[in-house]
């Protein structure tokens, strides 16, 4: 009989697992950025003597770790906890943190609803197609998933402003931004001004604003979903019980509700570790071509400005959400089905 | 066994709805009190419009003329605040080139809104790093002097008048007595010297270039309320531009209780007394940036649009649909963008195409590593220069929108020689130079030799992700080969690209430089000891011309001087100047009184049409 180990021994095991990826991957974004040449040497005072010699790279890298480190050592309290302190921002002249806060919220959001449209739209449609095989909706949907996996984001995104948002066209959704220019002075609610005139409000403006940069970030996901659970849905119907059941005269919707869905959900959930770094990465693309002030445009800012302590914040900010968001998906998959192994 | 709805269904259900309720009935108080701030907000603007009308009205005549104080007579009358014995400069006051009130359809109010490429990280006085930041800046602080967009010349912003040292050594300011920041306070002469002294010169302010620029100046004294006196360390031609049209001057009372890290943290912490004003006290990076007619600006030139808004739009075709939608009125275009719109009749028809060469436009060159074997013979950099049609170039990489360039400055604010006519395109003239320097094709391979047999070979860089760096390369390539040079072409990451340049690691390499101001420093680019000095081309005559210019006050003499220089630099080629770049721009045609000037575009004179 398989093992499993309980949950809190797998958190532990996986949040070590998860600091050593950190320690790897923060070690080898700082050697790139410390290796590479002055971004302009005309007008940062990079001509300076520096007036003392500088240690070397892995002395250099500890004292970083060292300043980001929530644990301190002092004679007085042998161990004490504060919050970590990501750097300061050269090329902005700010602390890290109060660059990165508002840029975070952003992203975060837009991930967000991007992930809930991934899975309200995807579910449905992966079990549709895998309940009704070789059906009109399977061809159909089979088709358009294969065209939306195909297509690159960049494309994607200048296409949606070239049809979608341009006047020359449709002109439905705004260019750029997460919300107008005016927005803040804006209700929170939609209302009609006394001489009639509609008001989007503030909420309805944000969402009119990030409808298309949403949907550039979830088609791809959608795409991989959908594929997925159509996948699980067949194998499932598939399965000895599902067809014992059916030829027992069970009601095959009720039968699809209860025991081939169910059963398809453990793929998905473990599927969702791997959209959200697809997500991330993707926000650096759509952010740019929709002009959104968010993680994405502020990890290109600072490689092209070659901002060390803003980039190395960056990644372990981004690092982190996708190591939780592993871990999670790992939980939950234990969570919905305790017999799953480790390796799950 | 079937599922059932139960009791304890409807109790989560009831919670969930109970709170959805709650959540909704939260938006709909908080929109109640937004509407109650907004009213209080109206009100407190309209006594603020009504105090900034009373600052600016005129006081009665008073009752007895000899107590009349100097604040409300014509400060041109009042002279006791000057040293006498040396010339005294009164400044004519500033206007609008091309005056918007005499036109048909003049409205006044109405919003601008200018699309911006990248996001301005931060706007807060002397320690902005972007291009938007300084536009921002320059929109609500003032220096003591300004330049005319249409003719260059001196006009009057926080000072009336001045004094200068024919020595070069000092420079005595009188303040406009009217001035006020946007806070209705008055500009004195002490704001004049803690922004320099106690803001711009504190060693803990990361504000390193500019002390670097005004560190010509020594001190700052304050002679009255009204007057201030600039002493300098040396005679220098920056020491005006610096004292006189650098220093933006903050409000003392505004920034002074501030701690140094409250300022160095600060985004948006911007105060000043120019023409528009920050709409808002609370600024963070990625909002839209919108600025408000300042109500305490009353000189002739004060904007006519009620707001100005920038957006950023980082896509380059984003920022031209966004046009064409009217969510922008202003947007930068490149030239191809530009050309394509001109080409389109409905395009062209409902925008202004706007093309023409600023004072401070760029341009561009080619570099020459004057060290290296290959290009430190100017006969080499002659033939050169000589292989490469710069009509064509102008013609072809930049749709026509630029001319060719003779040198590093402007013909039109006098520092560049305007006889100094672009060398001729003449390969056969590059053969001939090429050969009396020892390149021929010896062994009849087709390519040229020195006399060790050795060929001519050498590598032009770029930096990569530039637009004309590849069509320029391709280009060079061409012409080379046409005399039995072999070009190679290398993209190199931009980092990478000015570290190679400032080591000396290169052959040849392009550039695009903006000028910084009207009369730049050649200091930079020319001097041998400069760290900068891309070409390493050392030349003791360029050297003594750039001391002797900087150091000479007059400025028609030091003209003579910059005349000298820019032949020099155009006989031996360093470097070789390529297209004076356009500035480039598309307005909405609802946008009106737009004009291009040598100064840039005049943003306040606009005013909006019908939508």
């Amino acid at each position: 009989m398989r093992r499993t180990t309980p949950i809190p021994a797998l958190v532990i095991r996986r949040v070590l697992a998860a600091a050593v990826t950190m320690l790897v991957l923060t070690f080898a974004v700082f050697t790139f950025v410390e290796l590479s040449p002055q971004a302009d040497p005309f007008i940062d005072g990079a001509h300076a003597a520096s007036p003392e010699p500088e240690p070397a790279l892995p002395v250099r890298y500890l004292r970083w770790l060292g300043g980001m480190s929530p644990i301190t050592f002092s004679a007085d309290a042998p161990i004490g906890l504060r919050v970590p302190d990501l750097g300061h921002s050269a090329s902005r002249g700010r602390p890290v943190a109060d660059v990165i806060a508002p840029a975070l919220g952003v992203t975060l959001a837009l991930n967000a609803l991007a992930l809930v449209l991934i899975y309200i739209c995807a579910i449905p449609t992966g079990i549709l197609a895998g309940a009704r095989r070789g059906g009109w909706f399977d061809v159909l949907s089979g088709g358009a998933v294969v065209a939306l996996w195909a297509m690159p984001t960049m494309w994607a995104g200048v296409l949606a402003i070239g049809f979608l948002a341009s006047d020359a066209h449709l002109g439905w959704f705004p260019i750029a931004g997460v919300h107008d220019a005016d927005a803040a002075s804006f209700r929170f609610l939609p209302s009609f001004a006394d001489a009639g005139g509609f008001r989007r409000g503030y909420l309805l403006d944000t969402l009119w604003h990030i409808a298309l940069p949403v949907a550039c970030l979830a088609y791809g996901g959608f795409a991989i979903l959908a594929k997925q659970t159509r996948a699980s849905v067949m194998e499932n119907l598939h399965a000895d019980h599902v067809r014992t059941a059916i030829a027992k005269g069970a009601d095959r919707s009720g039968v699809l509700r209860r025991h081939v869905v169910r059963n398809s959900l453990v793929p998905i959930i473990t599927l969702t570790g791997a959209l959200i770094p697809q997500l991330v990465s993707g926000s650096v693309v759509v952010e740019q071509i929709f002009s959104i002030p968010g993680m994405g445009t502020l990890v290109l800012d600072a490689v092209m400005r070659r901002d060390t302590d803003l980039l190395m914040a960056n990644v372990v900010v981004i690092g982190g959400i996708t190591i939780l968001a592993l871990l999670l998906a790992d939980i939950a998959v234990r969570l919905a089905d305790p017999r799953t192994g480790d390796e799950a | 066994m079937p599922e059932r709805f139960g009791l304890k269904d409807v109790v989560v259900l009831s919670a969930v709805a109970l709170l959805g309720v709650i959540v909704l009935l939260k938006m709909w108080q908080d929109d109640r009190v937004w509407d109650k701030l907004e009213a209080l907000q109206t009100e407190l603007q309209t006594q603020r419009e009504m105090i900034a009308s009373l600052a600016n009205t005129p006081p009665p005549p008073p009752f007895n003329p000899v107590s009349q104080s100097t604040e409300t007579a014509d400060p041109r009358q009042d002279t006791s605040w000057s040293v006498s014995g040396v010339e005294l400069t009164w400044l004519t006051p500033p206007a609008h080139p091309n005056d918007p009130r005499a036109l048909p359809g003049f409205r006044d109010g109405g919003t601008l809104t200018e699309a911006i490429e990248g996001n301005p990280a931060r706007f807060t006085p002397y320690l902005y790093d972007t291009s938007y930041g300084q536009r921002i800046v320059d929109l609500v602080c003032e220096p003591l002097v300004v330049r005319d967009f249409e003719t260059l010349q001196d006009r009057a912003a926080l000072a009336v008048a001045y004094q200068s040292d024919p020595d070069g050594m000092w420079c005595r300011v009188h303040l406009d007595p009217g001035a006020r920041f946007s806070d209705g306070s008055p500009v004195t002469s002490e704001d004049v010297r803690w922004t320099f002294h106690e803001f711009v010169m504190h060693p803990a302010l990361g504000a390193e270039r500019w002390r670097d620029a005004l560190g010509v100046i020594e001190r700052v004294d304050v002679i009255d309320e009204r007057t201030c006196e600039f002493r300098f360390i040396a005679p220098d031609f920056r020491n005006l531009e610096a004292a006189l049209r650098m220093l933006s001057v903050l409000p003392k009372h505004v920034y002074a209780p501030l701690t140094i890290k409250e300022v160095t943290d600060s985004s948006g912490l911007l105060v000043g007394s120019g023409p528009f004003r920050l709409s808002t006290t609370g600024w963070s990076p990625g909002e839209p940036v919108v600025l408000v007619r300042n109500e305490f600006y009353n000189r002739p030139d004060a904007p006519i649009v009620d707001q100005l808004r920038f957006v950023t739009i980082t896509d380059k075709g984003a920022r031209l649909e966004a046009i064409r939608n009217s969510e922008v009125d202003i947007a930068r275009p490149t030239a191809s963008q530009l050309d394509s719109w001109s080409r389109d009749p409905a395009l062209a028809r409902d925008h202004k195409l706007i093309a023409w060469e600023n004072a401070r436009s760029g341009f561009t060159f080619m570099t020459w590593n004057c060290e290296s074997e290959l290009f430190n013979d100017a006969r080499v950099r002659l033939a050169m220069t000589m292989l490469l049609d710069r009509e064509r170039i102008v013609r072809d990489l930049y749709n026509g929108l630029g001319s060719a360039c003779t040198g590093p400055f402007s013909t039109r604010t006098g520092q560049g020689d305007p006889a100094i006519e672009p060398m001729h395109y003449d390969i056969d003239g590059a053969r001939s130079l090429l050969a009396q320097s020892g390149w021929t094709d010896h062994d009849g391979d087709g390519s040229i030799e020195n006399k060790n047999g050795e060929p001519f070979v050498f590598t032009y860089m770029h930096a990569a992700g530039s637009i004309s760096g590849p069509r320029l390369g391709a280009y060079l390539q061409d012409q080379c080969a046409a005399v039995g040079i072999e070009c190679r072409v290398e993209a190199v990451e931009f980092g990478a690209f000015l570290d190679a340049v400032r080591t000396g690691s290169y052959d040849a390499a392009s550039f695009k430089w903006r000028r910084s101001s009207l009369e730049t420093d050649p200091h930079q680019l020319w001097h041998s000891t400069s760290p900068d000095n891309m070409s390493r081309w050392r030349s003791p005559l360029a050297d003594e011309l750039i001391d002797r210019g900087r150091s000479t006050a007059d400025p028609i003499a030091r003209r003579a001087v910059w005349h000298e220089l820019h032949r020099l630099i155009h006989d031996k080629q360093p470097v070789t100047f390529l297209v004076n770049t356009n500035d480039l721009r598309i307005v909405h045609e609802r946008i009106a009184n737009v004009h291009a000037y040598a100064g840039g575009l005049d943003i306040s004179e606009m005013f909006e049409g019908a939508r």
